[in-house]
């Protein structure tokens, strides 16, 4: 590691501390908050305030910014989620959260870095339970539970990015590493720029979920809380019921609308606020992530009402339900284990189709997760080309989607990516079916946390503890995934191949060096 | 013989009442399936005599009136030379209507079958899957041996399109089997391709029908269990066979070669043993066995050389895709049965007579998930896909890559089915991964074999298309669909057929 001027040259520790010191924001709002709630938790967040800011700080301070060459760019991307959902720990570890008779520290630390890592990335699966109750928890606590998932959601880099103007010159490579999706355009001339305006409408989006929820009957503590948590498509609820707790239609189409709209690209909505360019209806991708979710809908819709639900409670859960995991959000409206809005006790056909949905995901350059919708056209445009190439051997034909003509290199991208993606739902399936989960929950999981959906089929319905589905250890191979996922696989990848890689060449040129002597 | 058939009837003056290339190849592969089934009939009928020969008679009509009507009708189908898309089109045609055929034989022979049972029958049989839903119990010798033969039938057809219809040794396109160089000694051209394949199936049925007679069992089974392990069918009439633990040593045997490429096995006849060692793919599909095996072998918990032999048994039935139904251990795990429907999925050598995804393809699939990695690092890198030492031709790696997309949507859409008609998640998927790859039996999470004759008509006939296109490498299938599609799109899209009539006129 270099070190010039007594500071420490490394871009990975630099976007680190400032990352950190977010953190620390985030928990002395949660201080603040408790200090209403009858301080309960107060002394514990104040002091994870505290060690936040100072270790955020002496990272920040003791180094400067390094290479910003592609692997440098990963590795500060994937240092910076790691040692964040570490550190968010922290909180949870202090107040005792996941504390409870009959486990001992590590399966606490695993659970706090469980709910942790769900938060940072957005995923909204939870360990709380029928064992430990959400609704028991401090206010405090469960502030900083939504904040993860809010900062999160946009990306700790965007935000890291936006108020370090030093990372200017890498700085759309660094929110591309982040960033959900295919590539993210450029919003204004200068990236800085680029990611405040993200963050601008991302923090507009919350306002106005936050107003929905509360003009339609929530308390002001669950309306920012579920704001929060929608605008990211986290899917953490205050609740243990998740929305099935209001049980209100109204509630219902909030979060609905709230979710299309962080599913959907940020540029389009860009494009709205500044150039007052309704861009959405000559959009593919938003067209097509529409029209599934409206086939999706009617489909299911059918299915439950050939159950014997009634068409309107069909037609609602479909709704509700194919929504929250189209977008990755993950709340749930059922009002309890084997009630109506819960999809894992609904038919096999309908639950397939949900996985289908749990793989999908949402448009690119949104705060969803999953496959996303833009990867799914190419590849189908994809395959459609080729089986026309082989009908007409000597036509020229291109892969085409829309009115545009997709690049090879971005083709040949994507397909390295579903391949990986593929492979690692293999592996993920496999590890935890060794130890001891079931097929159908296992694969869910997997899935759910890749796509970084929340629930999941099997044991891990909405209504379900991932405790009850999952083992210790089990847990600790989804957080991988979840981080995995939220980094669209690569960065994740090589962090650790890296070093791996530095090492070996360093083996190398010690060999030849030991040769020419 | 039925090859010939089409080669003499090019040179015949005959008038050509068939003038379309799409409806050449169709009545071509009507033609050729009809006749083929006919001819199995014949010789099914010869096979009886050593029974009772109640059937004989039957067969013998059955299949000689077919064989000389179609050799009739051959006359009148255009010698036109066809696309290769077209050929397609005259396989797929083929296969179904030989299935259509034989299912016409089994409603007819069989008591108490409805065509259903009898269509899904004879599309498990043809396509090599280890489905059954006849109860062969009381049946002569003649109807199981054609229903046994049929599977070598399927699948020396299935082998014999691959290596002539989807390219090795020609560097052309090729959705199914990905483009080799390493095999313009083996197969120079199509009638030695032909010859060649024939020549293995013949050998290796041979070898271990003798091997198996070496045990308790009588000729007649050893030669039906052959037939099954050399076709990867899986079709038995007595499941107690393979608790013998000789029988069980001589069928992994047989498995492991069923799973080679005929490539290989060439070469080890040809004695060119030294090349055998530089086949990646060989290597690889020996480690996935071994890995397999052993870990079955742990999980079994028993430590005994027969249960190390059941493994081994259970690994090689789900790999080679044959499927023979063989209990499983008795603490059967989640794992286990994840492994096993992951072999199934992933399947033998290309160039087998095995179904599924294939070990070629997937280690194409790796290579390109490596260089994505190497891309990410270095976005103007030239990276090139490898395997076994030899470079993979772009466009090569991108059909394996649309293969792997087609081939994950049969199985979703086949288990969406399922589950629509009422059959649970992990069954369907089980049922649509086993279908595809052409392997079975189904087993239910506790490794408990589920019969497909307890799935109702619609469940069954929902799987026939995922059988016919994993046994024929998708494409064929896929293909013809498309055609099928276009068509019936022009048809209804009347301005469309008047401007598809003018260019083709023109």
């Amino acid at each position: 590691m270099k070190i010039e001027n007594q500071k420490i040259v490394s871009t990975s520790i630099h976007m680190t501390g400032i990352a950190v010191i977010f953190l620390a924001v985030g928990v002395g709002l949660s201080t603040i908050v408790s200090i209403f709630d009858n301080r309960v938790d107060f002394f514990q967040l104040l002091l994870s305030t505290v060690i936040l800011i100072f270790v955020g700080s002496v990272l920040f301070k003791s180094s400067e910014l390094g290479a910003t060459d592609q692997a440098s760019i990963f590795t500060a991307v994937g240092t910076t989620w790691l040692v964040v959902s570490l550190l968010g720990t922290i909180p949870y570890l202090f107040v005792g959260t996941f504390s409870r008779a009959g486990i001992g520290l590590p399966e606490v630390f695993v659970d706090s870095l469980f709910e942790s890592v769900s938060g940072f990335t957005a995923t909204g699966s939870t360990v709380f339970g029928v064992h430990n109750s959400i609704q028991s928890q401090g206010s405090g606590i469960l502030l900083y539970r939504q904040l993860t998932q809010w900062m999160g959601g946009m990306g700790i880099v965007v935000l890291v990015v936006s108020v370090l103007p030093s990372l200017r010159a890498s700085g759309l490579g660094l929110i591309d590493a982040e960033a959900p999706g295919a590539g993210v355009e450029r919003i204004a001339p200068r990236v800085v720029e680029t990611a405040k305006k993200f963050w601008y409408i991302y923090v507009s989006l919350t306002v106005f979920i936050a107003l929905g929820f509360f003009v339609f009957g929530m308390g002001l503590f669950d309306a920012v809380a579920h704001g929060l948590s929608t605008a990211s498509t986290g899917g953490f609820s205050t609740k243990d019921i998740s929305l099935g707790y209001w049980n209100s239609i109204t509630i219902e189409i909030v979060a609905m609308a709230g979710l299309l709209i962080a599913a959907t690209n940020f540029t389009l909505h860009a494009r709205l606020i500044e150039r007052k360019r309704f861009d959405y209806a000559s959009d593919s991708e938003f067209k097509s992530f529409i029209g599934v979710i409206f086939l999706g809908v009617l489909i299911i819709t059918l299915l439950l009402n050939g159950e014997g639900f009634s068409f309107g409670s069909s037609l609602r859960n479909a709704s509700f339900n194919v929504i929250t995991l189209a977008t990755s959000g993950g709340f749930g409206n059922a009002l309890g284990s084997g009630e109506a809005g819960d999809f894992a006790s609904w038919p096999g056909s309908t639950q397939l189709l949900l996985l289908f949905f749990i793989v999908l995901g949402g448009c690119s350059g949104s705060t969803s997760g999953g496959v996303k919708i833009m990867r799914f056209r190419i590849g189908l445009a994809h395959a459609h080309s080729a089986l026309r190439s082989i009908m007409r051997p000597r036509a020229l034909i291109q892969t085409r989607m829309g009115n545009r003509t997709v690049n090879d290199s971005l083709v040949e991208r994507i397909a390295g990516f579903v391949v990986i993606y593929g492979m690692l739902v293999i592996i993920g399936t496999f590890i935890l079916t060794a130890l001891g989960s079931d097929l159908i929950t296992s694969l869910s999981g997997t899935f759910s946390a890749l796509g970084n959906m929340g629930p999941g089929l099997g044991e891990v319905g909405p209504t379900s503890s991932f405790v009850d589905g999952f083992s210790a250890p089990g847990r600790l191979v989804l957080l991988i995934f979840m981080l995995i996922g939220r980094l669209e696989i690569f960065p994740m990848l090589l962090m650790f191949v890296l070093p791996y890689r530095a090492s070996m060449q360093a083996v190398k040129s010690k060999k030849m060096s030991h040769g020419s002597d | 013989m039925i090859f010939s058939l089409y080669s003499k009837r090019g040179n015949s003056q005959s008038v050509s009442y068939v003038n379309s290339p799409i409806w050449i190849a169709v009545s071509r592969g009507i033609l050729v399936g009809v006749s083929s089934a006919g001819l199995l009939a014949v010789l099914s009928g010869l096979v009886d005599l050593t029974d009772s020969g109640g059937d004989t008679a039957f067969f013998l009509i059955f299949g000689i009136l077919t064989t000389l009507i179609c050799a009739y009708l051959a006359r009148y189908v255009s010698g036109k030379k066809l696309k290769r898309s077209e050929i397609f089109i005259e396989v797929t045609s083929g296969f179904f209507f030989c299935i259509l055929c034989s299912s016409f034989l089994y409603l007819l022979l069989i008591e108490k079958v409805n065509f259903g049972d009898a269509f899904f029958e004879s599309a498990a049989a043809f396509t090599t899957t280890s489905f059954t839903v006849i109860d062969f119990g009381i049946s002569g010798r003649g109807v199981i041996f054609y229903r046994t033969a049929s599977q070598l039938l399927g699948s020396f057809a299935a082998v014999l399109t691959a290596v002539i219809l989807i390219p090795i040794s020609q560097d052309n396109f090729g959705l199914g089997t990905p483009g080799r160089t390493d095999t313009k000694d083996v197969f120079p051209e199509k009638k030695k391709a032909v010859k060649n394949i024939s020549l293995i199936y013949m050998v290796s049925t041979l070898l271990l029908t003798l091997a198996l007679l070496a045990t308790e069992l009588d000729f007649f089974d050893s030669l039906l269990i052959s037939l099954s392990t050399i076709s990867t069918g899986g079709f038995v009439r007595n499941k107690d066979v393979f608790e013998s633990s000789s029988v069980q040593l001589l069928l992994i045997a047989g498995m492991i070669t069923t799973g080679t490429s005929v490539v290989v096995i060439w070469r080890l006849l040809t004695r060119k043993v030294n090349s055998l060692f530089r086949s990646s793919e060989l290597i690889t599909y020996l480690a996935l066995i071994m890995g397999a095996a052993f870990l079955l072998f742990v999980w079994s918990d028993k430590g005994t050389a027969s249960s190390l032999s059941k493994s081994f048994f259970i690994a090689l039935s789900s790999i080679s895709t044959t499927g023979f139904h063989i209990s499983v251990f008795d603490n059967w795990t989640v794992s286990a049965g994840f492994l096993l429907l992951l072999l199934v999925t992933i399947g033998p050598m290309s160039l087998s007579s095995g179904g599924g995804f294939q070990i070629y393809r997937l280690r194409i699939l790796l290579a390109v998930s490596v260089r994505e990695l190497i891309r990410q690092l270095h976005p103007r890198a030239v990276v090139k896909i490898k395997v076994g030492g030899e470079s993979v031709l772009e466009d090569r790696v991108r059909q394996v890559v649309v293969f792997q997309f087609i081939f994950t949507s049969i199985i979703f859409l086949t288990a969406t089915v399922l589950t629509i008609s009422g059959v649970g998640v992990y069954e369907a998927l089980s049922s649509s991964i086993n279908a595809l790859a052409t392997a079975g039996p189904i087993r239910n999470a506790d490794g408990m074999v589920i019969g497909v004759s307890s799935f109702s008509m619609s469940e069954r006939l929902a799987l026939v298309p995922a059988m016919l296109s994993g046994r024929l490498y998708l494409l064929p299938v896929l293909i013809s669909f498309g055609y099928v599609f276009s068509e019936t799109r022009n048809f209804l899209r009347p301005r469309r057929r008047i401007l598809h009539a003018i260019r083709s006129n023109n």
